[in-house]
C-alpha cells in the first residue's frame, strides 16, 4: 500500500526526530554551569554524599554513556525525580498531561469551528462589514498574547463580573470523579456525573477561550485568504456557469480547497498550544504539565525540563503526522501521488 | 429541419471595463453579436482582443467585483441577462447555455472526483428537477461520457482530474456542457491548449454534437482555418469591437475591413509566398484606447474621421456587417 | 513563480538586483501596500514606537525611572497628568518604562532577526541547490528536530538554563528560530532551481557561488523580507512571555512582559500597573502585524 509505506516513512521520521531533539536537550542540559547532583542535595550536604549521588547519576561517566543511561530510563518510563516535587517525574507527568490535554482538546475545538465560521462569512461577505468587522476582530485577536487575555479575564470574572470560575479545575467543595482518563470532562461524562461535568466544563472556559483567540483569528484569515484565492479560481467560474447553485459552490466546491491548507495551520496551532498553554495555565492555576514545566525552569530541575521537552516534542510531532495523514486524506493529489516519494 | 430564423441570443453594444490601478481597461468597446438557434457562429481575433470576455459576460461569470459595464444589452431569448435575478441566471446556465474553457485542467475542481463533478451539474439542472436520485445521475453521466468517446466511463467516474489526459479532461468537459440539453453552447478556444491532433479530434467531436443536437454554437478562436470549417458565419474581433462579419466564403473571398484582410494575409500559405507580410503595430492599450477607430493606428487606409468616432457596425448586405468608414462613403 | 517569469527572458547573464527593482517600482510597490488602510496604520504606529524608543531618554518625562530608582512617597499612583500611565508601587512611570521596554524589545526583535535569519537562509540555499547529498539529507534533519519543538517551548528551556539576560533571551529565540527560514528558502531554492535560467547559467560555466547568491537568492529575497516582517510581531510576542516570566532583561531594566506580571499581584486595585503595559504588548504586536501585511501585499501579488 502505497499509503503504508508513507506512514511508515513519517513514522520513522518522526521517531528520529524525537531521538535528535533527546540528544540536542541532553547536551544543553549537561552543558549548562552547576552541579545536579550539589543542587539536588542543597548546598549544606556533606561532600561525600554529593559524591555519591553524583555516581548514581553517572555525572562523572562520559557524556554519551550518560546519554545512554537517560535514555534506557525515559525508554521505561524512569525520568529521574524532581528536585521540586520529590516525586518521580514520570509520575507528575501523569498527573499533569491529562489536564493540559484537556484545556488544549477544548482549545481545538473552538479554534476549528470558530475559525472556519468566520473564515467562510469573512470570505462569502467579502469587503462588506461582516468581513470587515472580522478582519478587525482578527488584527487584535492575533496581536493580544493570551496571558494578557488571561489577565484581562482575570479582572473581568474574578472581580468585576463573576458568573464564571477562574481558578482551577474545579470548584472547591466538588470532589474530584474516578480517574479513567484524567480528563476531567470525559470522565464524569462516562460515570453520568453531569454536576462535576458542568462544573468542568465552566472551569475550562475561560482558559481555553485565552488561549484559543490567538490562534483562532490567525486561522480565520489564513481561511478566508485560502478562500479568497480560489474564489477566482476558474473551475468555480466553470461550475457556476454549468448552473451549480451558488451555496454547493461556497461550501462544498470552495471549502474543501480552501481547508486543505488550513487544516495543516490548525494541526501546527494545536501543538503549539501545548507550549503556549503554560502562561495560561499560571494565571488561572491550572494544574497542568506546562506550570510544572516552567517551575521546573525557574529551578533549573534539569530531569523535569528534559522530560518535559521530549514528552511535548512528541505531542508535537505525532501531531505534525497526524495532520499530514488527515492533509493526505483531503487532498487526492497528495494521496494518489505519495508512491512517488516525498 | 432547422428553423434560422429565431434568434437566440443578440448582444447589443456591449461596453466593458475593468478597474486596475491606473484607471480603467476598457476592454469592450462595443461588441456586437447574434446568434440563432441551430447556427454555428465563429468568433476570431487575436489573443487579448476580449473574446474570453465577452463569452465570460453572456453567463455573467466574471471575476466579481472590479469590473462595470457602463452600456449594452445581451438578449437571450428576449430577455436581458444583464438584468436577470439570481434564479433566472441559475435557469439560464443550467439549461439553455454552457461554456467550455480553454483550459481544462483549470476549470475542472482539483480535489472533487469527475463523477462528483457530474454528478452535481447533471443535479442541479433542473431538467432533471433537482433529481436526487444517485443510480438515475450516475447512468446520466456514463451515458454521457459515453456521447463524448471516452472509454471505460466508469473508471473515469472515479477518477481525479489530475489523472486524466489533457484531451481526456476536455472532452470531460464537453460532457459536462451537453449533461443536459442545451441551446447554446459557448466553445472558447477549446484544445488550444492540447497538441493538434487531438485539437482536430475535439473540434470534429464538438461538430458532431452540436449538429446531433441542433444546438448553436459560438467557437471562439483565433485561427481561421477552424473557422472557415466549422462554422456557417465568422465574427472577427479586434481590441473589443466587432470590425466585421459574414459567412465564410463571403469572408475569405472578400474581405472589406483593413484588419480582416491583414488578417487573412497573414496566413501564410502551403502553395509558397514566403513568410507573409502581418500587420504592422500592436493591439492598442486597453487603458487609453484610441478615440474613433481602435484599428485606426494601424491602418493604411485611415482617413481623418476614423480617429474621431468610432464606426458602427453597417449592413452591407444580409449578414455581412462592416465597422468601417471605408464602406459608409 | 512570479518573479521568475520575469527573469526568463534574461537567461543566462541575469544579474537581477532586487534591489533596485525595488526602487524603480517604488511608486507601485507603496499603492500596493497602500491599497490596505490598515498596513498604513501599522506603518505608522511602528514608526513612532521605533521613533519613541530610538530618542526614550530624551522624550520620555521620567526616563530615569527605566533604572534604579525608588520613590515609595509617589508608588502606586492611578493615571493622571503627571504620570500618564500611573506609577508602580516603587513609584517609578510607568509611561516611560514603557517606553524603555520597547526599546529593548525592539533591540530584541531586530537581533534575533537578524540573527536568526540570514544563517537559515544561507543553509536553506545550500540544503535547496545541493539536493540529493548528503549536505542536504543532514541540513534538513537538523531542521526538521529543531521545527519539531514549538520555539516558544525551546526558547524557555534555553533561556532558563541560561543566566536571565537580555542576550541569552535572544540566543535562545535565534536558536530554534533560523529553521522555519531555512525551510522556507530550501523549498523555494529547490523549485527554482529547475527553472531555465539557472540551468542556462549553469550551462555558460557560472560557478554555483554565482548560481546560489545571484540567481536563485534573489528570487526568494521578497518572500524572506516578507517573513521577517512577519515575524517581528512574533518575536516580540515570545520576547514578551519570556519576561513574564522572568527571563530576559532583568530589573531594574523594564522589560513588557516583566511589567505584566509584577502588576497580576495587585489586581484589581492597582489594575493600571498590568493594564498598561498588556496594551502596550498589544500596540507593538499589532503595529507589526498590520505593516507585515502591507509588505506581504507590496511583494505578492494578487492577495486578498
Amino acid at each position: 500500500m502505497k499509503f503504508g509505506s508513507f506512514l511508515l516513512k513519517r513514522l520513522l521520521l518522526s521517531i528520529f526526530v524525537i531521538l535528535g531533539l533527546s540528544i540536542l536537550i541532553f547536551i544543553i542540559a549537561r552543558v549548562v554551569p552547576g552541579d545536579p547532583a550539589r543542587m539536588t542535595l542543597g548546598p549544606r550536604a556533606p561532600e561525600e554524599v554529593v559524591q555519591r549521588l553524583r555516581q548514581e547519576m553517572y555525572l562523572d561517566k562520559p557524556l554519551p554513556e550518560q546519554y545512554f543511561y537517560w535514555i534506557r530510563g525515559a525508554l521505561s518510563g524512569d525520568f529521574g525525580y524532581s528536585l521540586v516535587t520529590y516525586r518521580k517525574v514520570s509520575e507528575d507527568i501523569k498527573e499533569y498531561l491529562p489536564a493540559t490535554i484537556e484545556l488544549c482538546t477544548f482549545t481545538g475545538i473552538q479554534m476549528v469551528i470558530f475559525a472556519i465560521l468566520f473564515g467562510t462569512l469573512a470570505a462569502q461577505y467579502k469587503d462588506t462589514w461582516v468581513d470587515n468587522l472580522i478582519r478587525a476582530l482578527s488584527y487584535f485577536g492575533i496581536a493580544i498574547p493570551a496571558f494578557v487575555v488571561a489577565i484581562f479575564f482575570m479582572l473581568l470574572f474574578g472581580y468585576h463580573w463573576p458568573i464564571l470560575p477562574v481558578l482551577g479545575r474545579l470548584s472547591s467543595g466538588i470532589s474530584y470523579p474516578t480517574k479513567i482518563t484524567g480528563l476531567l470532562t470525559l470522565d464524569s461524562l462516562i460515570q453520568g456525573n453531569f454536576v462535576v461535568f458542568w462544573d468542568a466544563l465552566k472551569h475550562l472556559l475561560l482558559p481555553s477561550v485565552a488561549l484559543s483567540l490567538a490562534y483562532l483569528f490567525q486561522e480565520a484569515r489564513f481561511t478566508r485568504s485560502s478562500m479568497v484565492e480560489n474564489m477566482h479560481k476558474d473551475f468555480l467560474f466553470a461550475e457556476r456557469g454549468y448552473g451549480i447553485p451558488e451555496r454547493v459552490i461556497m461550501f462544498k466546491y470552495l471549502l474543501k480547497p480552501s481547508l486543505i491548507p488550513t487544516v495543516s495551520m490548525m494541526g501546527l496551532d494545536f501543538s503549539s498550544s501545548f507550549a503556549n498553554a503554560f502562561l495560561v495555565e499560571m494565571i488561572f492555576n491550572w494544574p497542568g504539565i506546562s506550570r510544572y514545566a516552567i517551575s521546573a525552569m525557574m529551578s533549573k530541575d534539569l530531569s523535569v525540563i528534559s522530560a518535559v521537552i521530549i514528552v511535548l516534542g512528541a505531542v508535537f510531532v505525532f501531531m505534525n503526522v497526524i495532520v499530514d495523514i488527515i492533509v493526505i486524506f483531503l487532498d487526492p493529489r497528495i494521496r494518489l501521488s505519495t508512491s512517488r516519494g516525498i | 429541419m432547422k428553423t434560422k430564423e429565431n434568434i437566440l441570443l443578440d448582444i447589443k453594444d456591449l461596453h466593458l471595463w475593468y478597474r486596475v490601478y491606473d484607471g480603467y481597461l476598457k476592454v469592450l468597446n462595443g461588441v456586437h453579436l447574434m446568434v440563432r438557434e441551430g447556427e454555428r457562429i465563429g468568433l476570431v481575433g487575436e489573443a487579448g482582443c476580449g473574446k474570453t470576455t465577452t463569452m465570460k459576460s453572456i453567463l455573467q461569470i466574471l471575476p466579481p467585483g472590479d469590473f462595470h459595464i457602463p452600456q449594452g444589452q445581451i438578449f437571450y431569448k428576449g430577455q436581458d441577462v444583464l438584468k436577470m435575478s439570481y434564479k433566472e441566471l441559475q435557469r439560464l446556465r443550467s439549461r439553455e447555455i454552457a461554456m467550455i474553457f480553454q483550459d481544462p485542467t483549470a476549470a475542472l475542481n482539483p480535489v472533487f472526483t469527475i463523477g462528483t463533478q457530474i454528478g452535481d451539474v447533471i443535479k442541479y439542472s433542473s431538467a432533471f428537477e433537482e433529481n436526487e436520485h444517485k443510480e438515475i445521475i450516475k447512468e446520466q453521466s456514463i451515458k454521457v461520457l459515453k456521447e463524448v468517446y471516452l472509454p471505460d466511463p466508469e473508471r473515469i467516474l472515479i477518477n481525479y482530474p489530475f489523472q486524466l489526459s489533457g484531451g481526456m479532461k476536455q472532452r470531460v468537459c464537453i460532457a459536462l456542457c451537453i449533461s443536459s440539453p442545451r441551446n447554446l453552447i459557448l466553445a472558447d478556444e477549446p484544445g488550444t491548449s492540447l497538441d493538434v491532433t487531438i485539437q482536430d479530434q475535439i473540434m470534429r467531436l464538438l461538430n458532431g454534437i452540436v449538429r446531433k443536437r441542433n444546438a448553436a454554437i459560438i467557437l471562439v478562436t483565433h485561427s481561421l482555418g477552424v473557422a472557415r470549417e466549422m462554422t456557417d458565419r465568422i465574427y472577427v474581433m479586434y481590441a473589443g469591437t466587432i470590425v466585421e462579419t459574414a459567412t465564410p466564403e463571403v469572408l475569405f473571398k472578400n474581405p472589406v475591413h483593413p484588419y480582416t484582410k491583414g488578417l487573412l494575409a497573414s496566413v501564410p500559405k502551403i502553395s509558397g509566398g514566403g513568410i507573409t507580410k502581418g500587420i504592422p503595430g500592436k493591439l492598442p492599450s486597453y487603458l487609453n484606447p484610441p478615440s474613433g477607430c481602435r484599428f485606426q493606428p494601424r491602418c493604411e487606409q485611415a482617413s481623418p474621421i476614423c480617429s474621431e468616432k468610432p464606426p458602427q457596425l453597417f449592413e452591407i448586405e444580409k449578414d455581412r456587417l462592416v465597422a468601417c468608414y471605408l464602406t459608409q462613403r | 513563480m512570479r518573479n521568475s517569469n520575469q527573469h526568463n527572458n534574461s537567461i543566462a547573464i541575469s544579474l537581477v538586483r532586487p534591489k533596485s527593482i525595488f526602487w524603480n517600482n517604488l511608486g507601485k510597490n507603496w499603492y500596493k501596500f497602500s491599497r490596505n488602510k490598515l498596513s498604513i496604520v501599522g506603518l505608522v504606529i511602528v514608526t513612532g514606537i521605533i521613533i519613541s524608543a530610538i530618542f526614550a531618554p530624551w522624550i520620555t518625562p521620567y526616563p530615569e525611572h527605566a533604572g534604579p530608582f525608588i520613590d515609595f512617597n509617589n508608588a502606586g499612583q492611578p493615571p493622571s497628568l503627571q504620570h500618564l500611565c500611573g506609577t508602580d508601587t516603587i513609584g517609578r512611570d510607568i509611561f516611560s518604562r514603557i517606553i524603555f521596554a520597547y526599546h529593548g524589545a525592539l533591540i530584541m526583535a531586530f537581533v534575533v532577526l537578524l540573527l536568526a535569519a540570514p544563517l537559515g537562509v544561507f543553509l536553506g540555499l545550500i540544503a535547496g541547490y545541493l539536493r540529493n547529498t548528503w549536505i542536504n539529507t543532514v541540513i534538513m534533519r537538523i531542521v526538521d528536530i529543531f521545527i519539531g519543538i514549538p520555539s516558544l517551548i525551546l526558547a524557555l528551556a534555553i533561556a532558563a538554563m541560561l543566566e536571565p539576560n537580555l542576550m541569552n533571551s535572544m540566543i535562545a529565540i535565534s536558536f530554534g528560530w533560523w529553521s522555519w527560514y531555512t525551510r522556507l528558502v530550501y523549498g523555494m531554492a529547490s523549485s527554482i532551481r529547475n527553472e531555465y535560467f539557472v540551468i542556462a547559467a549553469d550551462l555558460t560555466g557560472a560557478s554555483k557561488f554565482h548560481i546560489l547568491f545571484r540567481e536563485i537568492l534573489p528570487n526568494c529575497l521578497s518572500t524572506v523580507f516578507t517573513k521577517m516582517a512577519l515575524d517581528i510581531g512574533w518575536v516580540i510576542l515570545i520576547g514578551a512571555s519570556l519576561s513574564f516570566v522572568g527571563l530576559g532583561e532583568q530589573p531594574p531594566t523594564p522589560a513588557l512582559g516583566q511589567m505584566v506580571s509584577d502588576g497580576a499581584g495587585y489586581m484589581p486595585t492597582l489594575w493600571w500597573i498590568s493594564i498598561f503595559p498588556s496594551l502596550a504588548i498589544v500596540l507593538i504586536i499589532l503595529g507589526f502585524n498590520l505593516m507585515g501585511d502591507g509588505i506581504r501585499d507590496m511583494f505578492e501579488a494578487g492577495r486578498e
